[in-house]
């Protein structure tokens, strides 16, 4: 990345401190809790993005084909970048420059593939478990998290059962957690027999039960039908906010920005992030016509209220656009 | 049979009755068309059904070349298929992983045993294994022959059977869904793990009918077998050579070896076909 790109970066986590100080309130003030910079090569294909942030969801979007799948594969590690570095917490999970190439068992990063990805062999409480039986899982039991501590009560209660335990034990847990997410009722059914949404709903059980450092959610409402999709989406958005997880959500669909609370945008496009920054700035300077047909309709394309409102900006530059990046274009 | 003909497992299935061709093409003219093959399949197993009476096939039971070539041709094949499931599975998974043309060199090599003759498999396999083969000085030295044993017979009969099922094995493994793998990695599993746990059981069916096939290419094998290990009763006669030995002093003895033969056939289609689906 060149420095250009940096300065730009910079200067959009100054405005986001000032656009959404409830949020950044109970963040670490400090560094940001995860920064994905990488380039990876597939075939013909090239992907280059840099991207970071907080303990809340970040929304990326982008037509088909613009590396959005690529660039979730590289973070959990189902793909190696050429080069370039992925960070989460205090850990290094990928470094080029200094050979770090972590498996993904010992990424600690939940991943909802698009579909959902749930085992067509297993029942949903089965499904739900299998994240309990693996080395990674049992590695961690030895160590104290501090972040597990912030998860709720009874998932606490779940992860520490789990660990080191039987099978008919990791069931259990597994039907107890499913019960704190509300689909404790589908536990013995199989995949092929729930519906898009009673999938969605699973596949997050079991991404989220091994306690992940962070999650990556690849199109999770593209498969609801729209009547069920808002009720999805917002519990979605729930869950991912009870537990203060750093999320990727990949998604097309601007309603599910507006859902998960107005996150910060990154708008890949051709392997490219064309523009990011939170959606207001994007609806009011958007850098592609992808991005103003992504926001079009949406309630951030009215003009965006007053910066006054915010406590006073270190650096003002309430009229700056979003920071468009053409590195490497 | 081609790759994914067999083995198709859970994922296949015959043609839907909505489906567009089942509307576009009712004509009785293609039935008619295919009639000549099905009934050059068909035609000479019935005959083989009604040449032989209950007694016919009592006493072909009582041959004395039966019982000896029936053993022989169990254990054998056992063995063989014990060798290549433990063989082959390791080979088509690492075929099925890696991108296809880095793998199409390995693949063209799994498919030689189908398009080599028989016959020509076991004079390979006398080069390397007989006494002035590639290991033959080796084997010798440490006291081991290897041609004209029942180990010979099972030699062969891997070599031939191996191509089925690892074909079979790979097309299987090819199909899971890769993001599975992904996520069962992302869950915990290593690779190790992510195989035994979420490849294996889904490919399961389609592992098995290539085992199934490849079982039945090995009852069957004959070439390879006569060159290789020879036609001695109790040691390297199983039963398709049993057959050939029978036909030259007593054809009765021979067809009621073969209907013996075409029932186990018979039986291990009927779960092949129809449990796959």
């Amino acid at each position: 990345m060149s420095a250009r790109a940096e300065h730009a970066h910079s200067e959009v986590d100054a405005r986001v401190e000032v656009a959404t100080p409830q949020r950044r309130a109970t963040a670490h003030p400090t560094a940001p809790r995860w920064r994905v910079d990488v380039q990876v090569e597939a075939g013909n294909f090239q992907l280059v993005a840099e991207l970071e942030g907080d303990e809340t969801a970040v929304v990326v979007a982008g037509p088909n084909g613009a590396g959005k799948t690529t660039l979730l594969r590289a973070i959990c590690g189902a793909c190696r970048p050429a080069t370039g570095t992925i960070r989460v917490g205090e850990r290094t999970l990928f470094d080029s420059d200094a050979g770090v190439d972590q498996a993904p068992e010992r990424r600690r990063i939940g991943y909802l593939p698009q579909g959902f990805g749930l085992f067509p062999h297993l029942t949903a409480a089965d499904n739900v478990a299998f994240g309990l039986a693996g080395r990674g899982a049992q590695r961690k039991a030895g160590r104290a998290q501090p972040e597990a501590q912030r998860a709720q009560p009874e998932a606490r209660q779940a992860q520490r059962q789990a660990r080191r335990t039987s099978r008919a034990q990791r069931r259990r847990a597994a039907v107890a957690f499913m019960e704190e997410m509300g689909c404790a009722h589908l536990a013995d059914i199989f995949p092929r027999s729930l519906s898009g949404g009673e999938r969605q709903r699973v596949a997050l059980a079991r991404a989220l039960l091994p306690d992940p450092e962070m999650i990556l959610l690849d199109e999770p409402l593209a498969a609801i039908d729209a009547p069920a999709r808002r009720s999805f989406r917002d519990q979605l958005a729930a869950h991912l906010a009870k537990r203060r997880r750093p999320a990727i959500v990949v998604t097309h669909d601007a309603g599910d920005v507006l859902a998960l609370g107005s996150p910060r945008v990154y708008v890949l496009e051709n392997g490219r992030v064309v523009q990011h920054g939170l959606p207001e700035e994007l609806a009011t300077a958007p850098a592609t016509p992808f991005v103003a047909g992504f926001f079009a309709g949406q309630p951030w394309s009215q003009p965006a209220p007053s910066p006054a409102a915010a406590p006073a900006p270190p650096t003002p530059s309430p009229a700056a656009p979003a920071s468009t990046e053409s590195a490497g274009r | 049979m081609g790759r994914g003909g067999w083995g198709r497992g859970a994922g296949g299935g015959g043609r839907d009755p909505a489906a567009p061709n089942a509307t576009l093409f009712t004509g009785r003219t293609s039935f008619l068309a295919a009639l000549p093959m099905l009934a050059l399949l068909a035609v000479p197993l019935i005959a083989l059904a009604g040449a032989s009476s209950p007694t016919e096939l009592l006493a072909g039971v009582r041959h004395p070349l039966f019982g000896p070539a029936l053993r022989l041709s169990a254990l054998t094949t056992t063995a063989s298929l014990a060798l290549v499931v433990a063989t082959g599975t390791p080979l088509a998974w690492w075929i099925a992983t890696r991108p296809r043309r880095r793998v199409r060199w390995a693949e063209s090599l799994v498919d030689l045993p189908i398009v080599i003759p028989p016959a020509v498999v076991g004079i390979a396999l006398l080069e390397t294994f007989g006494r002035n083969g590639l290991f033959g000085p080796a084997l010798a030295a440490a006291g081991v022959r290897v041609p004209f044993t029942t180990a010979a017979v099972v030699l062969a009969q891997v070599v031939v059977s191996a191509p089925f099922f690892v074909q079979a094995a790979a097309a299987a493994f090819r199909r899971v869904d890769e993001e599975l793998l992904i996520v069962a990695r992302t869950l915990g599993q290593t690779p190790a793990g992510t195989f035994f746990r979420v490849a294996v059981p889904l490919a399961a069916p389609g592992v098995a009918a290539g085992a199934a096939l490849a079982w039945a290419r090995a009852m069957g094998e004959f070439g390879a077998t006569l060159l290789f290990a020879g036609n001695l009763p109790g040691t390297t006669q199983t039963m398709p050579l049993a057959i050939y030995t029978a036909l030259e002093s007593d054809a009765r003895a021979a067809v009621a070896l073969a209907l013996a033969l075409a029932a186990a056939g018979g039986l291990l289609l009927l779960p092949l076909r129809f449990a796959a689906r």
